[in-house]
């Protein structure tokens, strides 16, 4: 069991590797939460200062119509402290109802009513003026229709009163999923810069070639030593993958039930990508100084480019056809589908298409760094 | 009559058209410490390499300790202890551990294996650095240790592979001597190297080889007595006359006379007193002189009046 102990003894060494990114991955994890947020929509209350100058029925009306849905702000009537105002947003709008605004509306003029300050480039003074304008419209609307001003105003503000419900789209009622949701999409990153920053410098370091001499002449069996080398690796890797699963339970508490267990799955099917991709940068040689760039790199590059940070749906089709060429997409894919997340209803055949084409991804990945091996030996 | 530990007949090993061991025969018995001559790209490494099974070769048959050496045959390797130019240990572990895990792909007994990973750190005199790792050490007790990994499981037969290069000349003193005393405690030793100057320091038996062929074999006694050249008289003068050339090389056994950087060589052959004879020379014509020395010929020159060129010269 000497190469089985030297796997843990080299690996013992990368332990500040593996922490760096498990706290990167919890800190991920406790700052976003895909679908775990609030599911329901309240409308934005805008703060509008008002001056009545008209001081007419049809003019406290509309100011008791803005006081509704937004909050009344009162500034002093005067310019200089106005503008301070906006430019502090202590106030996002200023509506000044223009005297005569009555009379106007009642002839069914819509110019010279108000008199607005605002600052450039605030999504709320186009809010404003769209309320003031509908709010118009439709009291010009009730007019049209032969209603007296008055009546008019009243049927407007009725009419206005009705509120849309807004609820957020989500694609599962599920609670344990969207909580699984984003600890399984953000989890290929931890998977991939945890197992390729430790697994690849321990085989570096074990394949070295001086020391590999020494290793040949000595009395141990080759196949002893790939056996050995083998057990240890596995046996990491599933001890990160497990330690990960038990995160997740740790911070979404029971979320493991009905089609979670497949997430649990894809994840594994993942794994065996990040084993390959290891493999294949050992075999490569890569120092380990590159090594944590070009993990990085990956690492990112395939969760920005598969939709683990942004979803699958938000991306272009250009960016959606390249990232089908790495294995981290088929990963969101199939967990987009396991945890709700994708418009698509959950078909189990799709998922298991989706894990299968990770793990040819894994094989193809392990026959490269197989054939880098068998040149490296010929050279 | 001693057991022969390692025989090698008729080796030939190609690296497609270049021919690195070229029909290359060895006899080493038990207890020596047989030294391995060449300068770099005569074919050592290769040669090692097909000793411990780890090249294929064209043609030729290996034996140590009696037996064909192949990839598979654990038992043989168990027997045989390498030491590689290159330091061969882990950064990642102590020099303890280091020791202790080579010893380990031999011997399995855990009680056995600390006892001899102690004494291999007793013998290296590593004892202050166990729980050193490598990077922390000095290229001399690198060196050190790599020994160490390399002897911990007690061999018959160790073979180093050029361990004094680059190693400061106290370090390589500690080194020679340290073989010197594997040998006396019963191993067999292998030893290669292009410098002469170690071989003929502790070498019983030496083969030099060249362009992958022994080109002699022999004690150093032997390999000296193949030469011409049986002393170099060098003397600090101003450059002679003619004449007083002429008279030198009229002395009897001297066969070569030249001046070069500041000194007359004489290259004698045989002859007891050939400094005195010279000097008388020199006081005859009354020519002044500064130091003279008188050397007796050296592996270098052995090399040199057999291949042509200067050990050093060809690496």
């Amino acid at each position: 069991m000497q190469v089985f102990k030297l796997f843990f003894k080299i690996a013992k060494t990368k332990w500040l590797a593996t922490l760096v990114f498990l706290g990167i991955f919890l800190l991920i994890l406790n700052f976003t939460n895909i679908g775990g947020g609030s599911t329901s929509f309240t409308t934005s209350k805008m703060a509008l200062t008002v001056y009545d100058h008209d001081k007419t029925e049809a003019s406290k009306k509309l100011c008791e119509y803005l006081k509704k849905d937004n909050e009344i702000v009162d500034v002093e009537d005067d310019k200089d402290k106005l503008i301070d105002a906006l430019y502090i947003t202590s106030t996002n709008y200023v509506i000044t109802i223009n005297e005569g605004y009555a009379d106007r509306l009642a002839k069914g003029e819509t110019e010279g009513l108000f008199s607005t300050r605002y600052l450039h480039d605030s999504y709320t003074n186009k809010l404003a003026d769209s309320t003031l304008d509908t709010y118009v419209s439709t009291v010009k609307a009730y007019m049209a229709g032969g209603m007296e001003m008055s009546k008019a105003i009243d049927a407007a503000e009725e009419a206005l009163s009705i509120k849309t419900e807004v609820n957020f789209e989500t694609f599962s009622d599920n609670t344990a999923n969207t909580k699984a949701a984003s600890f399984f999409n953000y989890l290929p990153y931890a998977l991939l810069s945890i197992i390729v920053s430790v697994l690849c410098p321990v085989i570096v370091a074990m394949n070295k070639k001086e020391v590999g001499f020494r290793t040949k002449c000595s009395s141990i069996k080759v196949s002893s030593i790939s056996l050995q080398t083998i057990a240890a690796s596995g046996i990491f890797v599933l001890v990160i993958w497990l330690f990960l699963m038990v995160i997740g339970v740790g911070k979404n508490g029971g979320m493991y039930s009905g089609n979670i267990w497949y997430g649990v799955l894809n994840s594994a099917a993942f794994t065996l990508v990040c084993v390959a991709i290891a493999m294949l940068f050992s075999e490569l040689g890569v120092k380990e100084n590159v090594l944590a760039f070009v993990t990085q790199v990956l690492g990112l590059g395939m969760a920005f480019l598969c939709g683990m940070f942004v979803p699958q749906e938000m991306l272009s089709s250009g960016v959606l056809t390249a990232a089908r060429f790495l294995p981290a997409y088929w990963y969101v894919r199939a967990n987009d589908m396991i945890c709700g997340l994708s418009s698509d209803t959950f078909k189990l055949s799709t998922v298991m298409i989706c894990i299968g084409i990770q793990v040819l991804f894994a094989a193809a990945i392990f026959a490269v760094s197989l054939i880098v091996k068998k040149n490296k030996k010929a050279l | 009559m001693a057991q022969t530990v390692v025989k090698i007949q008729n080796l030939v090993k190609r690296y497609k058209e270049l021919i690195a061991v070229d029909h290359f025969d060895l006899d080493i018995k038990q207890g020596e410490v047989f030294g391995l001559l060449g300068p770099n790209g005569s074919g050592k490494t290769t040669t090692i390499n097909c000793l411990l099974s780890l090249l294929d070769f064209d043609k030729g048959e290996i034996e140590i300790f009696g037996e064909k050496m192949t990839p598979t045959n654990y038992a043989l390797k168990k027997r045989v202890g390498v030491i590689s130019q290159n330091v061969a240990v882990y950064d990642e572990l102590t020099v303890y551990e280091n020791i202790d895990y080579f010893c380990g792909l031999y011997i399995t007994d855990k009680e056995t294996r600390k006892k001899y990973v102690d004494e291999a750190i007793k013998f290296v005199g590593l004892e202050e650095f166990t729980k050193f790792r490598p990077k922390k050490l000095s290229g001399g007790l690198l060196r050190r240790l790599n020994i160490a990994c390399g002897i911990a499981h007690k061999p018959e037969l160790i073979i180093l592979d050029e361990p004094t290069v680059a190693v400061d000349p106290q370090s390589r003193n500690r080194i020679l001597e340290g073989i010197l005393e594997l040998n006396a405690q019963g191993a067999t030793i292998i030893y290669t190297s292009h410098y002469m100057e170690e071989v003929e320091q502790i070498c019983s038996r030496i083969a030099i080889m060249d362009k992958g062929k022994n080109i002699a074999l022999g004690t150093k006694a032997e390999l000296k007595k193949m030469i011409k050249n049986t002393e170099t008289v060098s003397i600090e003068m101003q450059q002679p006359d003619d004449d007083t050339t002429e008279k030198m090389s009229a002395l009897p056994h001297v066969y070569d006379v030249e001046y070069k950087d500041g000194k007359l060589y004489v290259y004698c052959s045989g002859g007891k007193h050939n400094l005195i004879r010279i000097l008388g020379v020199l006081q005859q014509k009354d020519i002044h002189f500064g130091r003279v020395y008188s050397e007796l010929p050296t592996l270098n020159d052995v090399f040199l009046e057999i291949t042509g060129k200067q050990l050093r010269d060809s690496e």
